[in-house]
């Protein structure tokens, strides 16, 4: 058997194609050129655009409504409200967006680079999501609110179950759209988490880990109430008479 | 310096260096199909970042931490399906290079592959010929832990092919 420095004069001596790799004519290149990045970072961006462009399509429906059709002031207003949530909330976005760093792999080390990913997804890009989780409630209100109009011409006067249901609806959909983006990234940051432990132990001490976990588990358990709530809304309106 | 040209020169550079990203897309990868990926997602960060190349060090190093930067940090698919050896072996053409014995540079690569994402940055740059303080520079720790995380990599690598053998 040889030994490393052996290996590092094989490795030292092997062409592209012994990695595996047939060459790439400069057609090929300028191809990949062209290409759609999966980088940390472009998915930030990417999550932020669309959710950003959902939120634009809901304000296009309200104004839509309060503006176009002949509605009354009851829908008028509701659709008013929803789009100023809509705008505080977009706007907030748009200010992520344009502040969020290049994350530049030219610039840092792959520590600095690693950090820099982690701290922005626990410092920022979670406020994001909690953020682009409300479009999912205002996408229900929205609808509702057409629903009122098409089938009552007007909103329709609520009673304490039809708020409690409503409400119930909201809060499940807002949970959704935070849980489901979250655990998204969750295997991407815990990789990286595991790199970035690897590198400095003392940075990401075991404390930081265990509380890591132990946010996890309230999440589990968040999402496991939402879906207790969902079932029993379900069990609610599906009763026999 | 025209887009054009710019590019052309980039691609240029690119293929005097191919050699380093290939060997970085394999170790980072399972299968040719993420090889691939890899392989394009670095090809576009270097790209991006060639217009801020100020030729402060080399284009090689340059493009080392960039690559490795990209390869460590890129989005991987959750390994659904074990590691593919098999498929990274028929992706490497029978034929091999000068004196390169193809045998002993696959069970070097798949002791590699056992080694964590980091190790294999440290590694792979000793291998390279880098310099510990360039090592050091590109990963963001210490000379001094350079030279223990080598001297514990290569023990482990040994006693990986070792066990191959």
């Amino acid at each position: 058997m040889k030994n490393i420095d052996e290996y590092k004069e094989v490795w030292k001596a092997a062409s592209a194609e012994d990695a595996g790799f047939a060459p790439l004519s400069r057609d090929e290149m300028r191809a990949y050129l062209k290409g759609r990045s999966h980088s940390a970072g472009r998915l930030f961006r990417n999550g932020l655009v669309i959710d950003i462009a959902l939120k634009t399509g809901v304000g296009a429906a309200l104004l839509y409504l309060a503006l176009v059709m002949n509605t009354p002031q009851g829908i008028d207003l509701a659709a008013y409200v929803t789009l100023g949530c809509i705008l505080v909330l977009g706007s907030l976005q748009v200010r992520y967006l344009v502040t969020m760093p290049p994350f530049a792999p030219d610039r840092n080390n792959v520590r600095d680079m690693l950090a820099a990913i982690i701290e922005y997804y626990e410092t920022r890009y979670r406020t994001v999501l909690f953020i682009a989780g409300g479009t999912n409630p205002l996408l229900l209100v929205t609808g509702m609110l057409y629903y009122f109009f098409f089938r009552y011409g007007g909103v329709r006067p609520l009673d304490s179950e039809d708020l409690v249901v409503f409400t119930l609806f909201l809060l499940v959909g807002y949970l959704l759209g935070v849980l489901v983006p979250m655990l998204q990234y969750r295997f991407q940051m815990n990789q990286l988490r595991e790199c970035l432990s690897d590198l400095d132990e003392s940075t990401f001490s075991s404390q930081k880990l265990k509380e890591q976990k132990m946010q996890r588990i309230r999440w589990i358990a968040a999402a496991v109430l939402a879906l207790i709530a969902g079932l029993l809304l379900f069990a609610y309106l599906v009763r026999p008479s | 310096m025209s887009s054009g040209s710019s590019e052309k020169k980039f691609l240029e550079l690119i293929r005097e260096h191919e050699n380093i990203l290939h060997k970085i897309c394999r170790i980072y990868t399972n299968n040719r199909a993420d090889r691939q990926d890899m392989y394009q997602e670095i090809l576009l960060q270097l790209w991006k970042s060639y217009g801020s190349f100020e030729g402060r060090s080399s284009f090689a190093t340059w493009m080392y931490r960039v690559a490795l930067n990209t390869a460590i940090t890129t989005v991987k698919k959750p390994a659904l399906l074990a590691v593919d050896r098999d498929l990274s072996r028929e992706a490497a053409p029978v034929r091999c290079s000068g004196a390169v014995a193809k045998e002993d540079l696959d069970l070097l690569y798949e002791a590699i592959a056992q080694l964590k994402p980091v190790d294999k940055a440290v590694i792979l740059l000793w291998l390279e010929d880098r310099t510990y303080e360039e090592i050091a520079g590109l990963i963001g720790i210490s000379v001094k832990n350079v030279s223990v995380r080598l001297v514990r990599i290569r023990k482990k690598l040994e006693t990986t092919i070792k066990g191959m053998v």
